[in-house]
């Protein structure tokens, strides 16, 4: 065995025969081969022959996401409420040299036309116009998943290729700083026709604080998943999409009301959301496929109207209570919330949970 | 556990046979679909797949339904699994070629991923010179040409 092993090392690192075989397999799997490598070792490849350079240029997923230049560490930390003040100062984004990032645009230009992009994840500090072009060249490649987060010098508008793409299914935009604005409703409505997944986080809705008819059928025909995050200023939101299975709504401080319902919704989880000082605060949720519901660090509101959740299996309640504010109609309000979800099987109640 | 009766035969570009059992087979998803649409023969050719190369993945197919219904997803038979998986890979390079063809022909994920990742591990952390020297790959760039891939994937190279 010793020696087999010996004489098979030999062999393997000789490179056998002289022949090169792994030029000779299919595109489809030469990808799949370099799916497994950094981007920048899979950029690299295109110097090693012609051939290389067509299999890179023709690589599906761009997910640029292991050079970090935002520099900050973990981007998935729902639970740190944002703050502001220290981003400004991470995050300027003058003080990133703002040519290295060129080069995602270049890699794009480059792109063989024939060959469609099926992922493009970046993380960047951009201006407004280089965030658009990019999102631009890659719609118009037929992406089927934008993964994006910038820092901005100044706050952006929800970029508008996105809404006509037929090929994107999965939309995710996230701003570190200083935020982005969603288009007049006239606009935004009647896109994402292909859309499953959406994810927005720091948008900035002082000028349009009720979403009553943007999350409907007729603009998310499809969307399966909806993850809303930071939405400052938003007041109201109405979400109905028909086929809609998981919600997630975190970080609404200024919300007054929520109405969800979805016959397929499966999972709805909001977090640190509702205004503690309003005293019209309202949320109604009808959704009969409910199966998990996880309600944290909610200011209490003045009305709950929770109905249909006849398959609810597992939730976890808690409340983010202001100056021991139990009102009766607080307490009532507590009190449907728990009453509608009578037929659960595991219910956790989170600390100032009120009997 | 009424499959385990079951068997099916499978011939090799060059003509040999194994028969194995159903369980085994289908976890080549082109067998398995070719079933569900509607095939009642129990002889399956694999045009592309010679009977070597035919053998080992069926040893991999095997070891891999054993893996599934016996024990689960227990830690311990996890880790002697991937032992055995690393040395299953363990085998020269137009070998490893050929049973990456062969799991993309018959379409087993596992056995597709397992082999890529082991391709990828090869030119890990490389240069592009000693890339070209382990496959062989001929560098057929004009020295000027080379120069101006290298340019438009700059970044890449910093």
């Amino acid at each position: 065995m010793e020696t087999r092993s010996a004489k098979r090392k030999k062999y393997w690192l000789e490179g056998e025969n002289g022949i090169d075989r792994i030029s000779d397999l299919p595109d489809v799997v030469l990808h799949q081969i370099l799916f497994h490598l950094p981007i920048k070792s899979i950029a690299q490849t295109s110097v090693l022959s012609k051939r290389w350079r067509s299999l890179w240029i023709s690589f599906p997923d761009l997910d640029f996401t292991s050079i970090n230049p935002i520099g900050v560490a973990s981007t998935n930390a729902p639970n740190t409420k944002p703050s502001v003040k220290n981003k400004r100062l991470l995050l300027c984004p003058h003080s990133f040299s703002v040519k290295r990032l060129d080069f995602i645009s270049q890699v794009l230009a480059l792109r063989d036309k024939q060959s469609d992009l099926r992922i493009l994840r970046f993380r960047a500090p951009l201006s407004f116009s280089r965030l658009n072009g990019l999102i631009r060249l890659a719609v118009r490649q037929n992406v089927q998943e934008l993964d994006v987060e910038v820092a901005t010098d100044d706050y952006f508008n929800f970029p508008r290729s996105v809404l006509t793409s037929e090929s994107l299914r999965v939309f995710k935009l996230r701003s570190r700083y200083p935020g982005f604005r969603l288009l007049p409703p006239s606009v935004m409505k009647g896109g994402f026709q292909s859309l499953h997944t959406l994810s927005l986080s720091l948008v900035i809705l002082y000028d349009q604080p009720t979403l009553s008819d943007l999350f409907t059928d007729s603009s998310f025909p499809r969307l399966k998943k909806l993850n809303l995050d930071a939405c400052f200023g938003l007041k109201q939101l109405k979400v109905s999409c028909l086929a809609l299975e998981e919600f997630t709504l975190e970080n609404c401080f200024q919300l007054h009301g929520l109405d969800v319902s979805g016959a397929k919704l499966k999972t709805l989880q909001v977090a640190s959301c509702f205004d503690a000082y309003c005293d019209k605060s309202w949320v109604k949720i009808n959704a009969p496929s409910l199966r998990v519901m996880v309600w944290e660090y909610n200011a209490i509101t003045e009305n709950s109207s929770l109905e249909n959740l006849v398959s609810a299996h597992e939730a976890s309640i808690g409340f983010f209570v202001l100056n021991e504010d139990f009102s009766v109609t607080k307490l009532r309000s507590v009190s449907n919330l728990l009453s509608a979800l009578s037929r659960l099987h595991t219910l956790t109640l989170e600390g100032q949970c009120v009997e | 556990m009424e499959s385990t009766s079951k068997k099916v035969t499978l011939s090799s570009s060059d003509g040999r046979t194994f028969e194995v059992e159903e369980a085994v087979a289908f976890q080549s998803q082109t067998i398995k679909h070719l079933y569900e649409t509607g095939y009642t023969g129990d002889f399956i050719p694999v045009p592309n797949v010679t009977g070597d190369i035919l053998s080992m993945v069926l040893r991999y197919c095997e070891k891999h339904v054993d893996s599934d219904t016996a024990a689960g997803k227990e830690s311990f038979y996890d880790n002697k699994l991937k032992r055995w998986d690393a040395l299953f890979v363990k085998v020269d390079q137009s070998t490893l070629f050929d049973l990456i063809l062969a799991a993309d022909f018959m379409n087993i994920n596992s056995l597709m991923d397992l082999t890529c990742k082991t391709v990828a591990n090869m030119m890990k952390g490389k240069t592009t010179e000693e890339i070209r020297g382990t496959f062989n790959i001929k560098n057929d760039y004009t020295p000027e040409a080379e120069e101006m891939v290298r340019r438009e994937n700059q970044w890449a190279f910093e």
